[in-house]
């Protein structure tokens, strides 16, 4: 019997390195998401799945518990980071600026400006689903939310998207 | 996907490093070489970030058991206080001076007052306390003895010798 009612007994850690493998970039993603830095994303991904390899045997739903493993231990670093008196509070808007990827093409650019308008709510639900190609079904999971709130979210975040770049064209 | 989808799509974003990806890797080896005896670098393991939902059902049981052995607990303290303050003095413990075995109600209902003492059962003795006037209870207890007299009410003086005037 497992300590843990809610796994599954497996003998070896091959669950969670086969989930990194197949699901390394949403993971990154959903980290990212949080910190908005590269470096600090990798660092929590880390400590999320040093904490997952010291389970005693497969979460039942490991997908999505190795995701809010991860989201979780970003919010932590990001909120750990947020205390310190070196880190301003606005560190990682500064990280936003800094590390995002250079955008060339105009309708990039305006679109990446757009998206940063949005709440940060619909933001995150707009980025985990087109970016990280989770669905909604996972978003509503990963963010303990309903499902219909997820997906009425989503809708609202495009019509907004949509406004914004109609006025950025006109 | 409309084109507001794909122009979000086609946003770039950063993708993780080869050194995560080892980083990674050198994690799960070691931990599983711990699972098999060896020494691994992982030295300390510790806590799920998320408890799983087991942990959730034994931590509500808990509460649930805490909140009984509680109440249970409240309910006894109270039940032995209770009994505690209405508890009958028995003769025996009494040991305040003057105090002697009174007469209690009989089963029929009339006072048995021809040998207290004796015709009681121990187990249904009360005392009836016989406080002289002098003690400090009676002063502060009882009402003063009032009179009223020509120049208003006053407490009532007994005089044994006659006065002068008279």
């Amino acid at each position: 019997m497992t300590i843990y009612q809610g796994m599954v007994d497996m003998p070896e850690r091959s669950w969670l390195d086969e989930l990194y493998r197949r699901q390394r970039q949403p993971l990154f993603l959903i980290a990212w998401n949080v910190l908005r830095c590269p470096t600090l994303a990798e660092d929590a991904v880390h400590s999320a799945f040093v904490r997952l390899a010291a389970l005693p045997a497969a979460p039942r739903e490991p997908k999505l518990y190795v995701f809010r493993a991860v989201r979780n231990a970003a919010i932590d670093l990001a909120r750990a980071r947020g205390r310190r008196r070196d880190q301003p509070a606005d560190a990682l808007e500064r990280y936003a600026k800094v590390d995002a990827p250079a955008v060339d093409d105009e309708s990039l650019v305006a679109a990446q400006a757009a998206l940063e308008q949005l709440d940060e709510g619909s933001r995150e639900v707009v980025e985990l689903h087109l970016q990280a190609s989770l669905t909604f079904q996972e978003i509503a999971g990963l963010l303990d939310q309903p499902l219909p709130t997820v997906a009425s979210r989503y809708r609202r975040a495009l019509g907004k998207l949509r406004e914004l770049l109609e006025i950025c064209h006109e | 996907m409309n084109d507001i989808e794909r122009l979000i799509t086609r946003l770039p974003r950063p993708s993780p490093s080869e050194e995560l990806d080892a980083r990674i890797a050198g994690l799960i080896d070691s931990e599983n070489g711990l699972e098999t005896g060896a020494d691994g670098p992982l030295a300390a393991r510790p806590t799920p970030l998320h408890s799983p939902p087991a942990d959730g059902v034994r931590a509500a049981n808990r509460r649930l058991i805490v909140t009984v052995a509680s109440t249970a607990c409240a309910g006894l303290l109270g039940f032995v206080i209770g009994r505690h303050s209405v508890a009958p003095v028995v003769a025996g413990q009494a040991a305040i001076p003057g105090a002697t075995v009174g007469a209690v109600a009989a089963p029929d209902g009339t006072p048995d007052v021809s040998n207290p003492a004796v015709s009681l059962r121990p187990e249904r003795n009360i005392v009836n306390v016989q406080v002289p006037e002098s003690e400090a209870l009676v002063r502060f207890v009882m009402p003063a003895k009032q009179s009223v007299g020509l120049f208003g009410s006053g407490p009532l003086e007994e005089r044994t010798e006659s006065t002068q005037l008279e």
